[in-house]
């Protein structure tokens, strides 16, 4: 057996999601008056309102009516909840359309009940807000046609008997053939299955023999694979430009609250995080935020959002709103007995972000070794490396560095240096002055000579009479304190 | 009054504090070793207290490099806020940097607010917030009760927090150790566990008065 979720009137679906909207609606291909209503809800259809007219025929019919332009971020959601609804019941899926998606489900075990499970998707995607329908039948065809008039669900069994009472119009064939068979008083796929094979495909040509494989309780065709993408996406656009946080953050919980049921229906956790506002001026702020310890708690998550945009200050006004959650497999690692780790990475991954937010993106983070021997040249990691088991049993044995660690004046403090026979004798700045004892150096360096950031150096490290220990260093001409080792002074 | 009343009453205001602060805050004790003979040999640095390192700033380099030695030993994580913005990474192992979380601050008032939110995170066992390049000026309009607030945060995580300071500067803090050292320029050539045996260290459990007595003699 085959199954197919089909959302009827899938583009206005999308256009209403997320919006507390009644009455009679429909969806237009442009947001003008003179777009064309491509869908049409029942409400406005029973006012007279047909897909192909004008909005402003629409209108003229219904006053009251609610024309909404497509939303094509919607639109792509919605295919990705069927499709991940589909894989759920199969690993062999194909999406056919927009809003129609047909699952394998010759590997379901013998005794499912196909009604109940085609009435528990159905309630399952009524739980994300969609009106879904469902059709079970022996072929992907006849399931597609099956859901297409169910109600909401609908099982096949009998593929000969179920199809002979379609409308012939209901295999969309095309438009000369329809009008050829409406004139031999065919109205139905009975009727049209009824005349001899050979001979009407002699006369109707190959597009007959394709109408009488979609009806064809035998014709198992190979499914167009898709493979399960592992993004989760949720998005909204806004009818106006936004100015407060409150409309962002509300829909924030409203979509963490469906995408982390989606995940958890999978076994799966959020891994990465990434926010995405498009703004007025056509440009768009993104952010991606690591989840420390994956996670499918949606209060973890809505804090890691709400941190960053307690702090978010945008040149422009929000139009809209993206929220992608990439899910991996819940972590397996035990923690050794005497391990100490962070307690709660999650609730650190806040903390992290939350000096982020008040010292500056470069200010807070993991220091590294840049690969270079520019002084005072470092990055800064966004977070604490996982050691591997060789780092572990390396790190046992540290080669510590010799010497006394500098601190370094971040700017270097000008200062003037009386040099005497080759040496610094006598350093004057604002900040350290006094008599040289006695000194170490040169210690020249050099680097990029080979571009145009070439830097060359001369440092010395001095003791000064009076106490304290410094790194001097020299370019050309112009001497500067990097820093000191030990002394009692504070930077100017 | 009865002493049986008096007796009553007592219970009656035992069960009174009991039902209105049902779990007092969880104190966790202990001591963290460093490694560093000079500091371990008096006690090491208190968990979930504040300890006040005071002195040159080689002394408080050299704690530092004790700490991170002993992050590395034991698998610690530690929060180095820097209030000056005055750390090196290149003078630093790279097994000590991958355990160091750097907070750049630059001023006084942001290194505070930034050990605050990393005291309540809770999640650093060990916090070392240096404030030992700060200017005289800076350091004296740190209030008073911030370290008193640090204490009370602390407590129940078992955090380690020492605060490097040039003066003796915070109020209430658990332990003191005033740091001198002799170094020369020789210094720069011995390795770190070799400077470690150079430094003096003095510990004053509570109040100032004898520590600026050493500060003193040392100026």
């Amino acid at each position: 057996m085959f199954g197919c979720i089909f959302l009827p009137r899938f583009r206005l679906q999308a256009s209403l999601r997320w919006r507390d909207v009644c009455g009679p609606a429909v969806v237009v291909e442009e947001a003008t008056l003179k777009g064309v209503v491509s869908e049409v809800s029942e409400e406005a259809a029973a006012k007279g309102i047909a897909a192909g007219m004008t909005s402003a025929q629409a209108m003229a019919r219904e006053r009251n009516l609610i024309i909404r332009p497509r939303s094509l971020a919607q639109e792509e959601c919605l295919n990705q909840i069927l499709v991940q609804t589909a894989l759920a019941l199969s690993p062999d899926a194909e999406l056919c359309c927009d809003g129609a998606c047909v699952a394998d489900l010759r590997h379901v075990r013998k005794e499912t009940c196909w009604q109940q499970l085609a009435d528990q998707q159905v309630a399952q995607l009524g739980k994300h807000g969609l009106c879904a329908v469902m059709g079970i039948a022996p072929t992907p065809d006849l399931a597609f046609l099956a859901a297409r008039g169910a109600q909401p669900s609908a099982v096949v069994y009998d593929a000969g008997a179920f199809a002979s009472r379609l409308p012939i119009e209901t295999l969309e064939p095309p438009e000369d053939l329809l009008q050829i068979l409406h004139g031999w008083g065919i109205h139905h796929v009975g009727e049209f299955l009824a005349l001899p094979k050979t001979e009407i495909i002699e006369r109707l040509g190959p597009a007959a023999e394709v109408l009488r494989r979609k009806v064809s309780g035998r014709n198992k065709r190979l499914l167009r694979l898709i493979r399960p993408a592992p993004e989760y996406t949720e998005a909204f656009d806004f009818d106006c430009e936004i100015e407060t946080v409150e409309p962002l953050l509300f829909l924030l919980r409203r979509f963490l609250d469906g995408l982390c049921g989606r995940l958890r229906a999978v076994y799966r956790v959020a891994q990465r995080l990434v926010l995405c506002l498009p703004l007025e001026d056509g440009s768009c702020h993104e952010r991606a935020f690591c989840i420390p310890m994956p996670t499918a708690d949606v209060d973890v998550l809505f804090r890691i959002l709400n941190t960053h945009l307690e702090n978010l200050q945008l040149a422009k006004r929000p139009i809209g709103v993206r929220l992608s959650i990439q899910a991996a497999l819940p972590a397996k690692d035990q923690l050794r007995l005497f391990e100490s780790a962070l307690r709660d990475p999650n609730r650190f991954g806040e903390t992290f972000a939350k000096l982020k937010a008040f010292l500056g993106n470069d200010n807070v983070g993991v220091p590294a070794r840049n690969n270079s021997h520019r002084p005072d040249s470092y990055v800064l990691d966004d977070c604490f490396a996982v050691e591997t088991e060789t780092e572990k049993e390396s790190a046992s044995v540290i080669e510590l560095p010799r010497g006394l660690p500098l601190r370094r004046f971040r700017p270097a403090i000008p200062s003037s240096v009386r040099v005497k026979n080759g040496s610094p004798a006598i350093v004057e700045s604002p900040a350290v002055c006094g008599t040289i004892r006695n000194c170490a150096g040169p210690y020249r360096l050099s680097g990029n000579w080979w571009d145009s950031e070439r830097w060359q150096q001369e440092e010395w490290d001095v003791a000064l009479t009076k106490g304290g220990l410094y790194r001097l260093s020299r370019h050309g001409t112009i001497w500067k304190i990097e820093g000191c080792y030990e002394g009692m002074c504070a930077a100017p | 009054m009865q002493p049986h009343d008096s007796k009553l009453r007592l219970e009656a205001l035992r069960t009174l504090v009991a039902e209105k602060f049902p779990s007092s805050p969880r104190r966790l004790d202990g001591r963290l070793r460093t490694g560093c003979k000079a500091f371990d040999q008096k006690g090491g640095l208190l968990r979930g207290a504040v300890t006040e390192v005071c002195g040159s700033s080689a002394g408080g380099s050299l704690l530092l490099a004790a700490v991170a030695d002993a992050a590395v030993r034991d698998g610690l994580f530690v929060g180095l806020i820097d209030a000056a913005n005055s750390f090196e990474p290149s003078d630093w192992a790279d097994e000590h940097l991958r355990r160091i979380l750097w907070v750049i601050c630059g001023a006084a008032d942001l290194a505070i607010r930034a050990a605050d939110i990393l005291l309540r995170d809770g999640n650093l066992p060990v916090v070392v917030l240096d404030l030992q390049m700060l200017p005289a000026l800076q350091l004296r309009r740190i209030p008073l009760s911030t370290w008193h607030r640090f204490r009370r945060i602390i407590e129940p995580t078992g955090t380690v927090l020492a605060v490097l300071t040039p003066q003796p500067l915070v109020e209430g803090a658990s332990a003191r150790m005033a740091i001198r050292t002799d170094l020369t320029l020789e210094a720069m050539h011995l390795p770190r566990p070799a400077l470690w045996e150079c430094l003096h260290v003095q510990v004053f459990e509570r109040g100032t008065a004898v520590l600026e007595e050493v500060f003193q003699k040392s100026a």
